[in-house]
């Protein structure tokens, strides 16, 4: 279990359980009275999710109640295993190799003069 | 020292163009010798949002790639045009705006050809040393190819130009990893063309926790540079305007 979300007479509360964390704002938290529109994300690299209270313009329908979000500002989806193949495929690649071993090289090579 | 500043973006349509463009006047007005080499071969265009025509162009950077001059040959002084006048012994501040030529023949020449990368490099260090420069803006072509990896491998400072878009954030965080493997010095995100009903802080904690960098600038979409359709420099005619505000604090970043 990550977190608990537990009403309080202020309102609704996240406690944080487990050890990956709930960071808001870039800082860990522990615990957080939550207002509308806080964001917050399970573990550093875990998903985002956006608390709201105001009441959805559209029913979002029976059993769709974490679906609703009227914000504007998208929420960017990293896909790690994509992102590490991808940077693999480039940077096993021949010139990649040669152009990080060069680099000294290449940064204390003269100029060829004009 | 000399700084190159290699400035990139994973797709096109970011904005790279402008922003290297208008980041280049924003650092020669604080008293520096200011190089601009429009290494987007492919679609070159930077030579627009300063007002040169084409046929003003004796010499490319083309040219000096099929090693036809000195790429100081193909180096041309836009101090008056962008920031105004200079007296003619002032050193400072200066800008030098080295083209690629968007002559369609000349740019399938290089597609089919190639040129030597390395080339590119020494043309850098020429650059620095025959313009006496302070700063080199490297306006990449987008995407990774070896003359962009180069560019990034070269650079004392990177800087990635993104919009908010779910296309550009994948991508980008790829040119990331790649620029944290060459071991670039500093490497810098900006977020451009963010639309007023976003929330920019959200925007940056995402960035800034998805790709483990700096977010140097957060740069709004708006209308004004819309309607300039890269016609002009942007901060030159809009000097108080927030978007020229936040290039002057990303400006103000490179510089120190």
């Amino acid at each position: 279990m990550h977190a608990t979300l537990n009403h309080t007479d202020e309102g609704w509360e996240i406690l944080v359980l487990s050890r990956n964390g709930v960071f808001m704002k870039g800082k860990r938290i522990e615990q957080q009275l939550l207002q509308d529109g806080h964001v917050f994300r399970l573990s550093d690299r875990g998903p985002w999710i956006r608390y709201r209270t105001e009441t959805p313009a559209e029913d979002p329908g029976g059993g769709a109640t974490i679906s609703f979000d009227s914000s504007k500002t998208p929420i960017f989806a990293l896909d790690l295993q994509q992102l590490d193949r991808e940077v693999k495929q480039i940077a096993d690649g021949q010139y990649f190799q040669e152009l990080q071993k060069r680099m000294t090289q290449l940064r204390s090579r003269p100029a060829s003069g004009s | 020292m000399s700084k190159i500043i290699a400035i990139h973006s994973f797709r096109g349509g970011t904005g790279k163009s402008n922003t290297t463009a208008n980041l280049a006047v924003l650092i020669a007005r604080a008293g520096n010798r200011v190089g601009i080499v429009d290494t987007d071969i492919h679609s070159p265009g930077i030579h627009v949002i300063f007002g040169r025509r084409p046929e003003s162009f004796t010499h490319t950077l083309n040219d000096y790639l099929h090693g036809n001059c000195s790429i100081k040959q193909a180096a041309y002084d836009v101090t008056e045009s962008s920031i105004g006048t200079v007296g003619p012994d002032d050193e400072r501040p200066r800008i030098f705006l080295i083209p690629s030529s968007i002559q369609v023949g000349e740019i399938a020449r290089i597609l089919r050809e190639g040129y030597d990368v390395a080339l590119l490099n020494d043309g850098f260090q020429d650059l620095l040393r025959d313009l006496n420069l302070d700063y080199l803006l490297i306006d990449t072509h987008p995407g990774v190819n070896e003359e962009t990896l180069l560019s990034i491998a070269i650079s004392n400072a990177f800087v990635l130009i993104m919009r908010p878009d779910s296309q550009d954030f994948q991508g980008t965080a790829v040119t990331v990893e790649l620029a944290r493997r060459l071991d670039v010095e500093r490497i810098m995100v900006i977020v451009n063309k963010i639309p007023n009903s976003m929330d920019r802080e959200l925007l940056r904690e995402q960035v800034e926790s998805g790709y483990r960098a700096t977010v140097a600038g957060m740069l709004p979409l708006c209308n004004e540079m819309a309607e300039l359709a890269s016609s002009g420099l942007f901060v030159n005619g809009h000097r108080d305007h927030p978007l020229t505000l936040e290039l002057a604090r990303i400006a103000d970043q490179i510089m120190h």
